[in-house]
C-alpha cells in the first residue's frame, strides 16, 4: 500500500504554490481535498475533546486551523493524524475562548510550537509502522482486521471463522487494544 | 467471555457504521452509551479509521467544499473591496450603515468608524483583533457576508493596499510635520473610544 503521507505532502505543497501565485481556486481545491481525506478522523478526534454540539464546535475550529495551516504555514506535513490531534487541543481552547466571548488572538492561532502530550497515536499513519503494529496480532486477529479494512461485512467474516458476530467484535476490540498498547510503547520508548 | 469487551466491541462496530454513514447524532449517542469507557471507545474508532487510511473524495465533493466560506483564501482587504463593489456601495454609504449597525450616532464616532474601516479595507488594521460585533455588522451591511468574514478573519492581510492614503514619497512640509508632531492629540471622545474598542485598537 502506498504511503499516503507522500500524496498529502504533495497536496499541501501544490496548495501553497497556488496560493502564493494568487490561484486561490486551485489552492482551495487542494485544501478541500486534503480535509476530505481526513474528515472522518477529524470528527473522531474532535470527539476525544468534547461531546455532542461542543464536539462539532471543536471540529469547526479544527477545520479552520487546518485550512490556515495549509495556506499560510511553511512546515511539511509528516503525519496528518498527529497534526489533527495537536490542532484539536488548540481548537478546544478556541471553543472555550469563544464561549467566554474572547476572540482568538493572532498569537494563539499561529502557535503550534508546543508539543502535544496526549496519549495519541501520532505516529501510526506511516504504513511501515502500521505493518509493524499488525505483527503483534495473532493470525486470527490479523485476518479480522484485514477483512475489516477490505470492507468485508462482519456477518461474512464471522461465518468464515465460524464464530458469533458478538465474538468477532470482542476479538476485534482486543486486537485494536493490543495494537494501541504496542503503539503507545513505541511512542514512549522512542 | 468478558461481557464488557463484547459490549464495547459491539459499540465499536455500530459506531463505525454510523461514522461511515455520516450519522453524527447516532455516533454521539453510541459513544455516550459507553459510559466511563467513552474515551477508550473514541480512541478505538480513531484507530480503526486511521488503519483504513485517508478517504478518496470525489471531485464533486472537493469542488463543493472548496467553495465554502471556510476555505476562502482571500484576505479581508480583498473580500471587503470586492463585496462593497458587488453591492454598489460607496465608502461613505457603507460607513454610515456600519455606524448605524454598531449604534454609533455622533459625528465624531462616525468619523472614527470611517477611519477604522478605511484602515481595514486598505490592510493597515489587522481584522484578527476586531470584535465579533463589527464582523456581524459588516457581514450584514455587505449582504449576508457574516460566514465569509468570520471564516477569513484570521487570514493574513498581505501587503498594504495601494489605496493607503498616506504620503509614500516623503514629506514636503517637514517643518509643518514636526510642528504637528508636537501637538498633543486630543483626548478621544466616548464614542471614539467605543469605536476603537470595537475595532480592537
Amino acid at each position: 500500500m502506498a504511503d499516503p503521507s507522500v500524496y498529502d505532502a504533495d497536496l499541501v505543497r501544490r496548495a501553497r504554490v497556488a496560493h502564493a501565485k494568487g490561484d486561490l481556486r486551485t489552492a482551495q481545491n487542494h485544501a478541500a481535498e486534503l480535509w476530505l481525506r481526513y474528515e472522518k478522523q477529524a470528527r473522531a478526534i474532535s470527539r476525544k475533546r468534547a461531546r455532542g454540539d461542543e464536539a462539532d464546535e471543536v471540529l469547526g475550529h479544527l477545520q479552520l486551523r487546518f485550512i490556515k495551516w495549509v495556506y499560510f504555514r511553511q512546515d511539511e506535513p509528516r503525519n496528518m493524524i498527529g497534526l489533527l490531534n495537536q490542532m484539536a487541543s488548540y481548537a478546544y481552547g478556541d471553543v472555550q475562548r469563544h464561549e467566554a466571548s474572547q476572540p482568538v488572538t493572532v498569537e494563539e492561532i499561529e502557535d503550534y510550537r508546543q508539543p502535544h502530550t496526549d496519549r495519541t497515536l501520532s505516529a501510526i499513519l506511516d504504513r511501515a509502522e502500521i505493518d509493524q503494529l499488525m505483527s503483534v496480532l495473532s493470525e486470527r486477529e490479523r485476518l479480522i482486521i484485514e477483512r475489516e479494512l477490505a470492507d468485508v461485512p462482519d456477518s461474512e467474516v464471522a461465518a468464515e471463522l465460524e464464530i458469533e458476530p458478538n465474538n468477532l467484535h470482542q476479538i476485534r476490540w482486543r486486537a485494536l487494544k493490543r495494537m494501541r498498547e504496542a503503539a503507545d510503547q513505541q511512542e514512549w520508548g522512542s | 467471555m468478558d461481557e464488557r469487551e463484547i459490549q464495547l466491541g459491539n459499540l465499536l462496530a455500530e459506531t463505525l457504521v454510523a461514522f461511515g454513514e455520516g450519522r453524527s447524532a447516532d455516533v454521539d449517542r453510541l459513544l455516550d452509551s459507553a459510559g466511563d469507557d467513552r474515551l477508550e471507545l473514541v480512541e478505538m474508532v480513531e484507530l480503526s479509521l486511521t488503519l483504513r487510511g485517508p478517504a478518496s473524495p470525489s471531485s464533486e465533493a472537493i469542488d463543493a467544499l472548496a467553495m465554502t466560506p471556510a476555505f476562502d483564501a482571500r484576505s479581508w482587504p480583498e473580500i471587503l473591496t470586492e463585496a462593497r463593489h458587488a453591492q454598489g456601495l460607496k465608502r461613505p454609504a457603507l460607513v454610515a450603515a456600519l455606524a448605524k449597525h454598531l449604534g454609533i450616532v455622533s459625528p465624531d464616532g462616525e468619523e472614527r468608524v470611517r477611519e477604522r474601516y478605511h484602515e481595514i479595507e486598505t490592510g493597515q488594521l489587522d481584522p484578527r483583533r476586531i470584535s465579533s460585533a463589527v464582523v456581524d455588522a459588516l457581514g450584514d451591511v455587505l449582504g449576508g457576508m457574516r460566514a465569509v468574514l468570520d471564516a477569513t478573519r484570521l487570514n493574513p492581510i498581505g501587503p498594504l493596499s495601494p489605496n493607503v492614503s498616506f504620503m509614500r514619497d516623503g514629506f514636503d512640509d517637514v517643518d509643518g510635520m514636526v510642528l504637528m508632531d508636537m501637538v498633543l492629540p486630543a483626548e478621544p471622545t466616548a464614542d471614539e473610544r467605543r469605536v476603537d474598542e470595537l475595532f480592537g485598537v
